[in-house]
């Protein structure tokens, strides 16, 4: 799960976008960050990913903890990411296949060890089914891929590893509302496997229809919601 | 978009240059002093210098040495520039250093610095080689460095990073690639002027060293005996500019591809 | 080709009509991509219409073609024109978005068109100021305009201490503020036509309602390209739905957000995010735009879809493009059984 607390952050050589910010993200739930441009709901982001260094609090992805040792990377496998422009999350040059099976890939080299190429190629087809993307060539080009169906491989890479939390930042804004409808079922689904999803977005409503809670970033008092049924 | 001429005008080139001397025997050194500075005939289609030496023999045989040497100075450059460009990304010390010096190496005048390394090795095809690819990989660091630093900077690297992929793995299978093709484009311009460079140093005498047939060495020849015998100019000067022009145009139109795209 | 038409008949000669417009981008090895297939759109003096889709429906070709601004590479079949309003009584050339020369295409859009692009970054230089865009953006309508009013122009738009805010590169310029920017530019000379492309894809749910209302204000006719069907009520009179290419729903936008008769208008709607319920999706993909069409397209995820759907392209009549939709109209006046939740900022205009 994702544990953020008393975070201050910030750009350097300016003020802290984020200041004395606590969150808390069970596994196996959907918590969502709502705000306008510039409130800092993606610096929380990119503090929890490792990207920024934070400047006080801790941050904490289950047993690894970006803010312990500022610059380290995750452990592989760890956390699942989902961007807001799907085609540039991708690879132009790489195809679907090789795209998704990448976190399992990358671990294999790492512990030397791991799946035989039959094993990969379930393992992709099997997360491709899962995002509806099951009649999916894997050889497609990533170039030649909607924008939804970008999103959904994007989700599917995110996932193919069993990662513990992910983190998505503005999902759906690039997508029209069928493809942003089926993300956000996608997105639920896995928090529903018990993984902690963060998903930030500046629109309530679309936050409101799947989050078990929804932090506003203007008024930090979480307000929350549950999902219909 | 029409045709890639300039892809047809190289591929004829280099064919003429691969294929020719299979093609046309004989011996492009055998000298026969009967012969000598006749101008184009059945028998001889370009010619003979000199030496009596036929022309076109000369010309196709040069022309494998140019170009095969112009292709090891631009492959190894490019490859050079590669490794050192790359790691010119990587956070400080290292990228930085690398960085200052590459931009200083690159500030230093090419020519003048390829012929203080000739003087210092020595004249002689294999030298010159040497010195053009000592002179030549900081101008493809530099460019991959900045190809390299663009690439970087699409959102999928940060996305790889923060799944926790290394540094390695982003750089040499996201952002090498990328590089690559970026490159491809300024080492085939590069091609066509190392290839006039290298005539040139050989005119000069840096280069080639006679008997040897060589487009620049033959250029020195014709420019000896011009009033006698001005047809020893045509061979290496069309070849040398139809490569340049082959070169040139075919990144044109690439270019253009590219952008209708 | 296209006949001359006396302006200010009442309701009469629209301002824009696309008749039977075919666009086809060659593509690689003989196959093309058929971005726009048989459209017929008229838009009135007056009128304001959202064009909705998702990506590869072809709202971005509909947009260039009434920019005139289609690649030259396209085959483009059938007829889009412009009617620029004149005097009434008097006669006015009209302007033919597809074939008149490249000069003619250019006066017109300068004078005609305005144009407010998706992504209002990519549109300002980022080397020079703001102020220095803006300027040129004046000036190719042909009017020139001073500091103190660009200014003025500007702080009527709620952007704060314009004067400084001028001098300065876009880069310090938040997104929504290049937008406001932006729509000032484009609607400065009051064109009878604005186009406006996504214009509030990146911005938020407050931000995009005043850009909208700023729209709105500025345009006489606007098409305004948008996914965000929420914001569209109080926005535009009608929408136009889009889908693989065809216009498979067009209609006033109180009726359609009602009623929808097309299954993907009402599938989209079905999708929009309410409080405390999961969207319903929509499985599957659209088309490969690279065949051409037997039968509706859209029958493949049509929950009510029918064997004889394959069959015809459903032609747009009555407003839609289906053919069960057809046969109700046909047969019952009520309009098709399909209703949804109204969006919640759908009430209130």
């Amino acid at each position: 799960m994702i544990r953020v607390d008393d975070l201050s952050a910030g750009y350097p050589g300016r003020p802290a976008v984020v200041d004395g910010f606590t969150l808390d993200v069970p596994a196996g739930t959907c918590v969502g960050l709502l705000g306008p441009s510039g409130c800092g709901k993606s610096t929380v982001l990119k503090v929890v990913t490792g990207q920024l260094p934070a400047r006080s609090g801790t941050v904490a992805v289950a047993s690894w903890s970006p803010t312990d040792r500022p610059g380290s990377r995750p452990p592989l496998g760890l956390l699942g990411v989902v961007s807001q422009d799907p085609v540039a999350s991708l690879d132009p040059l790489w195809t679907v296949g090789r795209t998704v099976a990448e976190p399992l890939d990358a671990r294999r080299r790492a512990t030397a060890g791991g799946l035989t190429r039959e094993e990969r190629q379930q393992a992709v087809a099997r997360q491709l089914a899962d995002v509806r993307l099951g009649h999916l060539d894997p050889a497609t080009r990533t170039t030649a891929l909607s924008v939804g169906q970008a999103q959904r491989v994007a989700i599917a890479r995110a996932l193919i590893a069993g990662p513990r939390a992910i983190v998505a930042d503005e999902p759906t804004s690039a997508l029209d509302p069928t493809s942003a409808s089926t993300v956000v079922r996608l997105l639920r689904q896995a928090a529903d496997g018990g993984v902690a999803v963060l998903v930030v977005s500046h629109h309530r409503a679309l936050l409101e229809s799947f989050c078990d809670a929804t932090v506003d970033m203007a008024h930090p008092a979480p307000a929350a919601s549950r999902p219909g049924g | 978009m029409g045709p890639a001429v300039g892809g047809v005008l190289l591929m004829a080139v280099v064919g003429a240059v691969v294929v020719g001397p299979a093609l046309a025997t004989g011996d492009p050194d055998a000298q026969d002093l009967a012969i000598k500075l006749r101008s184009p005939s059945s028998d001889h289609w370009l010619g003979t210098d000199q030496y009596g030496r036929d022309l076109l023999l000369r010309l196709l045989h040069g022309g494998r040495l140019s170009l095969s040497a112009a292709v090891v100075i631009t492959a190894t450059s490019v490859l050079i520039g590669l490794m050192v460009g790359l790691v010119a990304t990587l956070p400080r010390p290292v990228g930085p250093a690398i960085t200052a010096l590459v931009d200083t190496l690159v500030a230093l005048p090419s020519l003048v610095m390829a012929l203080a390394v000739v003087g210092a090795l020595g004249v002689g095809m294999r030298n010159l080689v040497v010195a053009f690819v000592i002179v030549g990989w900081p101008f493809y660091a530099r460019l991959i460095r900045g190809f390299a630093l663009e690439r970087m900077n699409r959102p999928d690297i940060d996305a790889g990073r923060a799944m926790g992929f290394g540094r390695a793995r982003l750089l040499g299978r996201h952002v090498a690639p990328a590089t690559v093709r970026s490159v491809a484009v300024a080492a085939t311009l590069d091609l066509g002027y190392t290839l006039a460079a290298l005539a040139g140093f050989s005119y000069l005498g840096l280069g080639a060293e006679a008997p040897t047939a060589e487009w620049g060495l033959m250029l020195r020849d014709a420019q000896m005996f011009f009033t006698r015998a001005p047809w020893l100019l045509l061979g290496p000067s069309a070849a040398i500019a139809l490569t340049v022009l082959g070169t040139t145009m075919l990144v044109e139109h690439a270019h253009g591809r590219q952008r209708s795209r | 080709m296209t006949a001359p038409v006396t302006a200010g008949e009442a309701g009469g000669a629209p301002l824009v009509r696309l008749d039977g417009l075919d666009v086809v981008y060659p593509g690689r090895r003989g196959r093309g991509v058929w971005a726009l297939r048989q459209v017929d759109l008229q838009i009135g003096a007056g009128e304001r219409v959202a064009v909705v889709g998702e990506s590869g429906s072809g709202k971005t070709t509909l947009l260039r073609a009434l920019l005139g601004v289609l690649p030259p590479r396209a085959r483009v079949g059938g007829g889009a024109v412009l009617c620029p309003p004149g005097e009434p009584g008097r006669e006015v050339a009209t302007v033919d978005l597809v074939g008149a020369p490249e000069r003619r295409l250019r006066a017109v859009r300068g004078r005609l068109v305005g144009y407010v692009p998706q992504n209002p970054q990519a549109a300002f230089d980022p080397l020079r100021s703001v102020g220095h865009h803006l300027r040129e953006a004046w000036a190719a309508h042909g009017r020139s305009i001073t500091d103190r009013e660009l200014a003025a122009e500007l702080e009527a738009v709620g952007i704060a201490e314009p004067a400084r805010a001028l001098g300065q590169r876009p880069a310090t310029w938040s997104g929504g503020m290049l937008q406001r920017a932006a729509i000032v530019a484009a609607t400065a000379h009051e064109p009878p036509l604005v186009l406006a492309d996504e214009p509030t894809s990146a911005l938020d749910r407050p931000l995009a309602r005043t850009m909208l209302d700023l729209l709105r204000r500025r345009s006489l006719s606007l098409v305004v390209v948008t996914h965000d069907l929420d914001l569209v009520p109080g926005l535009v009179d009608r929408v136009v739905v889009m889908y693989a290419g065809r216009i498979v729903e067009d209609r006033p936008a109180a009726d359609l957000l009602r009623h929808p008769a097309h299954p993907y208008t009402a599938a989209l709607l079905r999708s929009l995010p309410r409080p405390g319920r999961l969207p319903d999706d929509l499985p599957g993909d659209p088309p490969p735009l690279t065949e051409p069409d037997e039968g509706c397209a859209f029958a493949p995820r049509c929950s009510r879809a029918e064997p004889g759907c394959r069959d015809g392209v459903p032609v747009l009549a009555g407003g839609v493009a289906c053919l069960l939709a057809h046969r109700q109209g046909a047969d019952a006046p009520g309009g098709p059984p399909d209703k949804v939740d109204p969006a919640p900022e759908a009430v209130a205009p």
